[in-house]
């Protein structure tokens, strides 16, 4: 059981922390798929017209009622005649970082509470012909700080041929593994004897190339294959030395329509330098209601340690512009010789978007480790065009 | 020769004796009835679902609070049937808030401006009758973001004597483009399907 539950969890923690903002429940609830929305297939990160639109009167104000009326009358997200599709995401957050630790008199000091800009990413996709685009975006914030392994940029050349066909990606990309969270915390992509790492950093890229492939509406598939350069600098010990790392993923996305229910079901695999990473994901959602999604994920390195993750998370949409959100979870490492690591997350918050294209996320998080137990509210903040 | 002509009198006069005695064939499912009858929609019971199935998206949506009124002039004769069904666009739902927000926005159905989708049916061409049971064409004017176009409609109809009621369901197709409905960039074709499936079916009772 333990071995089952060290598996998923790597797998998670080293290819899904993202760099933006995908909102896997929101493919749940609507029954769209990741694509149709973002430029990037696999989700997150710069929207595309369908994007924009989704979003861009989603909110407890409008941008009207509070001045704004330049952004409020924003109809989309592209110039050029369409040619050219921009966007930005910012976030943030309020946070204590770290672990707390013992005071010279005897008392726990926790980290202070700070504010951390965590992401300044403008983005710009440019459509070269109908069967030929090029994306591309920067994080500034990297200069300012960044975790081992996260890239300072990403961007490729998406040849697609048509709806339904397999497209390719090359150039500095995100291999697809498992879901593609918002939330660079999870568990799911962190060791937890090692939480201030994590094995698959946010805004993680590598150059390689990957198919992505939708032939119908209830199937994709995804393969990629990159030169881990940036994965071997976020977990030295999965990877020695620079190699080419293959990822694969497969989800299924049955839907009762008459019932408003979407789901999806998946799995994902990520070898590289002997070491291994398996997923499992699997979503439910109904209409107007909100989502159940459980994921997990394995991993085993060369030198034997494994980690075990799994995540449960609910979600139930009061309003489209306010989301409550409860998840749980675990996270077991095991190693030869060594300790072993345990941590246990319980997180529970608000979605809520006052004004469109700007959420807060107020949040309680209860970490508890093997080494201290650190609870704290927390305000995430997300600004996007 | 003289065989071949008896024998076809002999059937001449067959033919007319089983005209008599077989019963005549039922042109109204409102067997037994006579005169005008008149139905009013049952909105509760009344089902009205759609779907847009596009390449990269299926959306299936339902639209509560049908109303109409089914005049049929004579239940002897349901060719005279006249009707206007109506179906409000602010009660038009795809399961998700936003996505119902844009359809009934000014770039799809445009609520604002053209509350309502109706159908007028003139004319009912009455099809095969099976009891109480009947098909055929509902011809009249549907009208969707304020542009109408001629529309002949397959229906299968069920009077439930009874009760006095009538059940009508049938399937067809609408068309963005017939009703001016532009959508939002390139989305109509790739995201949503240019023409998209009406699954109906109505309950009425007599008013």
């Amino acid at each position: 059981m333990k071995r089952w539950v060290a598996l998923l969890s790597l797998a998670a923690t080293w290819l899904v922390a993202s760099s933006a903002v995908a909102l896997p429940r929101m493919t749940l609830t609507a029954g769209s798929r990741c694509s149709n929305c973002h430029v990037n297939p696999q989700g997150g990160g710069l929207r595309n017209d369908m994007g924009f639109y989704a979003m861009a009167q989603a909110g407890m104000a409008t941008w009207e009622q509070v001045g704004w009326q330049k952004f409020h009358d924003l109809s989309d997200n592209q110039a050029m005649d369409g040619r050219l599709t921009y966007g930005f995401d910012y976030r943030g957050v309020v946070a204590k970082l770290g672990a707390p630790r013992w005071g010279s008199d005897g008392q726990v000091v926790e980290p202070p509470r700070i504010p951390v800009p965590m992401q300044l990413t403008p983005a710009l996709a440019y459509k070269i012909n109908d069967w030929l685009s090029a994306t591309a975006s920067v994080n500034p914030l990297w200069w300012v700080h960044s975790y081992p392994g996260q890239s300072p940029a990403d961007g490729w050349l998406q040849i697609k041929p048509a709806i339904g066909l397999p497209s390719l990606r090359l150039g500095m990309i995100q291999p697809s593994f498992g879901i593609r969270h918002d939330d660079h915390t999870l568990l799911l992509r962190r060791n937890p004897k090692a939480l201030g790492q994590p094995l698959l950093p946010p805004a993680y890229a590598d150059p390689g190339a990957e198919v992505n492939w939708e032939p119908t509406h209830w199937l994709s598939l995804d393969a990629a294959a990159v030169w881990g350069h940036n994965l071997r600098l976020a977990d030295p010990q999965a990877i020695a030395a620079d190699k080419p790392v293959f990822s694969g993923r497969l989800t299924l996305w049955p839907q009762v329509l008459d019932w408003g229910i979407n789901s999806w079901v998946g799995a994902s695999a990520l070898v590289a330098d002997g070491s291994t990473v398996l997923g499992g994901h699997v979503g439910v959602g109904k209409n107007y209601w909100g989502t159940v999604i459980g994921e997990a994920v394995w991993s085993k390195t060369r030198g034997n340690r494994e980690i075990l993750s799994t995540l449960v998370q609910v979600s139930h949409a009061i309003k489209d512009w306010l989301v409550l959100e409860a998840r749980w979870e675990r996270s077991q490492s095991t190693q030869p010789g060594q300790s072993d690591g345990e941590a246990t997350s319980y997180v529970a918050g608000l979605q809520w978007m006052p004004l469109p294209n700007f959420e807060l996320r107020p949040e309680y998080r209860w970490l508890d480790t093997k080494d201290y137990l650190l609870a704290q509210y927390t305000l995430q903040f997300h600004l996007w065009l | 020769m003289r065989f071949a002509s008896t024998a076809a009198r002999l059937a001449t006069v067959s033919a007319a004796l089983l005209s008599l005695s077989a019963p005549a064939l039922a042109s109204s499912p409102f067997a037994g009835k006579t005169g005008p009858l008149s139905f009013a929609v049952d909105s509760g019971k009344t089902q009205f679902k759609f779907l847009s199935d596009a390449p990269m998206e299926k959306v299936p949506g339902t639209a509560d609070g049908v109303t109409g009124e089914i005049k049929v002039a004579d239940a002897a004769d349901p060719a005279g049937t006249t009707a206007k069904i109506t179906v409000p666009v602010a009660k038009m739902k795809t399961g998700n808030d936003m996505r119902d927000k844009h359809m009934q926005g000014p770039e799809w159905l445009n609520a604002g401006a053209n509350p309502t989708i109706t159908f007028e049916i003139n004319k009912f061409e009455v099809g095969k009758v099976d009891g109480n049971r009947a098909s055929g064409k509902a011809i009249g004017k549907f009208t969707m973001n304020g542009k109408s176009v001629d529309k002949a409609l397959a229906v299968d109809i069920a009077y439930a004597a009874d009760k006095n009621a009538i059940k009508i369901t049938t399937k067809f197709k609408v068309s963005f483009k017939d009703h001016a409905v532009k959508g939002k960039g390139d989305i109509i074709g790739t995201k949503v399907s240019p023409e998209v499936e009406v699954d109906c079916t109505l309950y009425a009772a007599a008013k």
